[in-house]
């Protein structure tokens, strides 16, 4: 290859993102170098400090800013309208997203990170039900929503949990799977997602 | 009145010995002809997965590609009705896509069950003499196009049930997650053993049938599905709390679906280990023919009949069935062989017969 090795290990390094292509890699790679040198060192500056300024937050794993003292509260957390007796339940901050953008949540979150996987050696010690019951009690939440993926690694954990939870005597419910089959929260349109909050059920 | 099914046009690249293969099929008969290891059945195997999704040689697709290519592609214009899609299967060593003209189906059972086809090649033969296996193959198969749903039951138990063996042998039969994978196990093994069972009761109906168009006649054919797990969701669950040590030291669950059986024999003695050679490629053609009934009542539409290297010497048996399809159904059919000559059909005229030749992967109209 003739061009400069600086360039290679950036479109090298840009591949690696996620639904980017070698192809779409070398064009972005291009585009800082010869059209948009600016865009390159804003860029730059703001990924050289993000995990100073963002990281999960302290207590429901969605991403927060830092603040002046170092603390990490996200915006949901920190909003004073939320109903903290509500809390809905997600795998992933991608489905927390979705969720909030179809504004039928009107409590709070606590992501999970993870779900039971057995095949890749995950089980319940790895979920976080510790740090779940500490927060359920403090907070004296009366209503959890599990909206852990309709698969079936999700269904498991929306199982196990419900079982836990119950037990410490909060109402659980499972959001009603209006979301396709196999299909990711993070891709199941608004509307669908916002019936299936509103017609959620017992477990 | 069922609607016809005919393929206008088939490309494969890729595929096989199949490097580059674009032709135009006859309505009817379509008679693929060659020396022994040109690419016959390759031919007939890119009809069907691209029909099915799936191949009737393997399991395992990725070995279809051809050596050294990373993409194969099956691409068929096919009409039903009056109105022509197309239908295209892109196969990789590990992604495959499929499209409708060109677009993503709702489900790949919605995908397997647009062009119903019916293969008979020598394989069949383990349909009767082989493992359970092959016959559980052939139900999950046909209850696909009477109840498309089933196909997702059955992922999600299969997925369900790895779940659970794997957390029994690496974490122990007390772990508290096996409770919640046992429950959806039932969920969907219920409904999974409630296809199986339906599907079974249809295919052995027209079997008994069908099997009295094929066999001598005095030839009694007794066949009775065993279920290996249960239709009651609570029945399901306790099976499996209660099986928890014996299928951890056993290493695979010993409850459910995967154990069904469709039990074939004649007179009263089993014909897998009992039956005669003849007798059981009589079977196993009777169950192709149920399968073929099968698909035509629940899809509306004739299936496209697939038969691999007929030749009348080795096997009467399937050669008459072929002149019986031709007259009887309306069916466009794709017949292999190294003998061309035995299939003659003054009947057929003009458009309605196609030759070919397949020489070293390449195809050509005679
Ligand atoms: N993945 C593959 N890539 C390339 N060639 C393959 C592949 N798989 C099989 N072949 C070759 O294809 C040929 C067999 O093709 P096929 O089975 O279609 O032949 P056939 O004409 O049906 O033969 P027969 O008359 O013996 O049944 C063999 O020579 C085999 O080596
Ligand atoms: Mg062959
Ligand atoms: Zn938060």
């Amino acid at each position: 290859m003739s061009s400069p090795e600086p360039l290679t290990r950036l479109v090298r390094l840009l591949a690696r993102l996620p639904g980017v292509g070698e192809k779409t890699a070398a064009r972005f790679a291009l585009h800082f170098c010869l059209e948009n040198a600016e865009l390159a060192g804003a860029l730059a500056a703001e990924l050289e400090h993000l995990h100073e300024r963002v990281g999960p937050c302290a207590r429901c794993n969605n991403l927060a800013e830092r603040d002046q003292d170092g603390a990490l509260l996200c915006g949901v957390c920190r909003d004073s309208r939320r109903d903290a007796a509500l809390l809905c339940i997600v795998a992933k901050v991608q489905d927390l997203v979705a969720v909030e953008r179809s504004g039928a949540m009107r409590g709070r979150y606590f992501v999970l990170g993870k779900l039971l996987s057995p095949l890749d050696g995950i089980g319940p010690e790895a979920l976080p039900l510790a740090a779940l019951a500490a927060r359920i009690e403090q907070d004296r939440v009366s209503e959890v929503i599990i909206a852990t993926p309709p698969s079936v690694d999700g269904e498991a954990t929306a199982l196990l949990l419900a079982r836990e939870l119950t037990a410490q005597g909060v109402r659980v419910t499972r959001i009603a799977s209006g979301v396709p089959h196999g299909g990711d929260l993070e891709f199941a349109d608004q509307i669908t997602l916002g019936r299936a909050i509103d017609g959620r059920r017992s477990l | 009145m069922s609607s016809h099914i005919v393929f206008r046009r088939i490309q494969v690249r890729s595929f096989r010995i199949l490097s580059s293969v674009d032709f135009e099929p006859a309505a009817r008969l379509n008679v693929i002809s060659g020396d022994n290891g040109q690419g016959k059945t390759s031919v007939i195997e890119a009809v069907y997965l691209v029909a099915t999704s799936r191949s009737f040689r393997t399991e395992h697709v990725a070995e279809t590609l051809s050596t050294g290519a990373s993409q194969a592609v099956i691409a068929a214009r096919i009409e039903e009705a009056g109105v022509v899609r197309e239908q295209r299967v892109a196969l990789g060593a590990r992604a495959r896509s499929y499209r409708i003209d060109g677009k993503r189906p709702a489900s790949l059972a919605s995908y397997a069950t647009q062009t119903p086809v019916v293969v008979f090649h020598p394989g069949d033969l383990t349909l009767v003499s082989g493992p359970a296996a092959g016959r559980r193959r052939l139900l999950d198969r046909v209850a696909l196009f009477y109840e498309p749903v089933s196909a997702d039951h059955r992922t999600r138990y299969q997925r369900a049930l790895r779940a659970r063996q794997a957390t029994l042998e690496e974490r122990g039969p007390r772990s508290p997650e096996l409770d919640a994978y046992e429950a959806l196990i039932a969920e969907h093994g219920v409904a999974f053993a409630g296809y199986r069972r339906r599907t079974a009761e249809r295919l052995i109906e027209l079997l008994s049938e069908t099997f009295g168009r094929v066999a001598a006649p005095g030839l009694r054919l007794e066949a009775v599905y065993q279920a290996g797990g249960s239709e009651d969701r609570e029945h399901f669950r306790a099976a499996l709390a209660g099986r928890r040590l014996e299928d951890r030291r056993r290493g695979r669950p010993s409850f459910g679906p995967q154990r069904d059986e469709l039990e074939l024999a004649l007179g009263s003695m089993k014909a897998r280990a009992h039956a005669s050679q003849g007798q059981q490629r009589v079977l196993a053609l009777a169950l192709k023919l149920a399968e073929l009934s099968c698909l035509e009542s629940a899809r509306g539409a004739d299936p496209v009949l697939l038969l691999d290297d007929v030749s009348s010497e080795l096997d009467p048996a399937r050669t008459g069935a072929v002149y019986r399809f031709l007259e009887a159904a309306r069916s466009q059919v794709f017949v292999t062989t190294t003998r061309p000559e035995l299939l003659a059909t003054p009947e057929l005229v003009g458009a309605e017969r196609a030759d070919f030749a397949v020489v070293s992967g390449r195809v050509s109209r005679v």
